[in-house]
């Protein structure tokens, strides 16, 4: 089996996706793939190329991250933020961030969660 | 012997004669004419065999003595002599050593009073080279202490102000701290 480069893998998936879904088929034919050429340790690298494709589709996954969930204003407003023809959502809900949010994109990363502020406050103790 | 002895009997025989003559003389002060002759050759020849064989031998030991006591005289003038040498000799001795002795004193009192002084300059420049060793070291650890409690400080301010968010923060005051994050961020973009 010949070896194919994660670009031409991402760009195989980006073109079966609709609606921001990858059909269940593709996947499980990317994990074949992944498993039989033992690159499973590729996987979030493959992802991570896949969204950087969409991307410039105009397709960008972001993945958000909160205290308490996602409600339709505030994903307004991250579309508003994101500027792109596609925004897909990847939400994760962790406590420990304690509020505000992360929001990160294919080549950004907007970190406005209390954790992080307090966690610079620490960072900026007299050394 | 036997001639004196010959001599006196002739003597004798001649002299009988005018021996009665003057006899009478003799006879009255008590002198035996011959035994009188008889003690006088005696005594002569003692005297002549005393001064023959004793006198000499007695001024010899005399003599002998008389140089000894002189030589001893002599000995103990001159040892008299040499131990008045040998006092003045050891009151110069003495003089010179007591000088000498001054002098040390004075000189080993000056070195100690020198030893005194930099013993002093050295201990006084040591202490103050540990008070400020001191200083130095207290002014560290006070920065270090100031540092210490600013992080302790700020640790202590993270921590609690994570507890009180936390308990506090309710959905809508989180909504609008995410709306005002991302208005803040488009304002930056």
């Amino acid at each position: 089996m010949p070896k194919l480069s994660r670009r031409k893998i991402a760009e195989y998936v980006a073109n079966t996706t609709k609606d921001g879904v990858v059909p269940t088929g593709v996947i499980a034919e990317l994990a074949a793939y992944l498993a039989d050429s033992h690159r499973t340790r590729e996987l979030p690298l493959v992802v991570r190329t896949i969204e950087d494709v969409l991307a410039e589709r105009g397709q960008v996954v972001a993945r958000v991250t909160t205290a308490r969930g996602l409600d339709d204003s505030i994903k307004q407003s991250i579309r508003a933020q994101i500027n792109a023809k596609e925004v897909y959502f990847a939400e994760a809900v962790d406590p420990s961030v304690i509020g505000g949010v992360r929001v990160e994109t294919p080549g950004k990363t907007l970190d406005a969660t209390i954790i992080r502020k307090l966690n610079s406050i620490r960072s900026a103790k007299a050394s | 012997m036997h001639t004196i002895l010959t001599n006196f009997a002739t003597a004798e025989a001649t002299g009988h004669a005018a021996e009665e003559a003057s006899g009478n003389v003799l006879d009255s002060l008590g002198i035996d004419p011959k035994l009188f002759v008889f003690q006088l050759i005696a005594f002569l020849l003692l005297l002549w065999l005393l001064n023959k064989y004793v006198f000499p031998v007695l001024m010899k030991a005399v003599d002998e003595r008389q140089k000894t006591i002189d030589e001893s005289l002599q000995a103990a003038h001159d040892a008299e002599k040499q131990a008045a040498e040998a006092e003045a000799k050891i009151e110069a001795m003495l003089k010179k050593a007591r000088g000498e002795a001054a002098d040390i004193v004075t000189t080993a009192k000056d070195e100690a009073g020198a030893l005194v002084t930099k013993a002093e300059e050295r201990s006084k420049a040591q202490a103050q080279r540990i008070v400020d060793d001191a200083q130095s070291t207290i002014a560290k650890e006070v920065i270090a202490a100031r540092k210490a409690l600013h992080n302790e400080t700020i640790e202590l301010v993270a921590q609690a102000t994570e507890k009180v968010v936390g308990k506090t923060l309710d959905g809508k005051i989180d909504n609008k701290l995410i709306e005002a994050s991302l208005n803040h961020s488009g304002d930056k973009a």
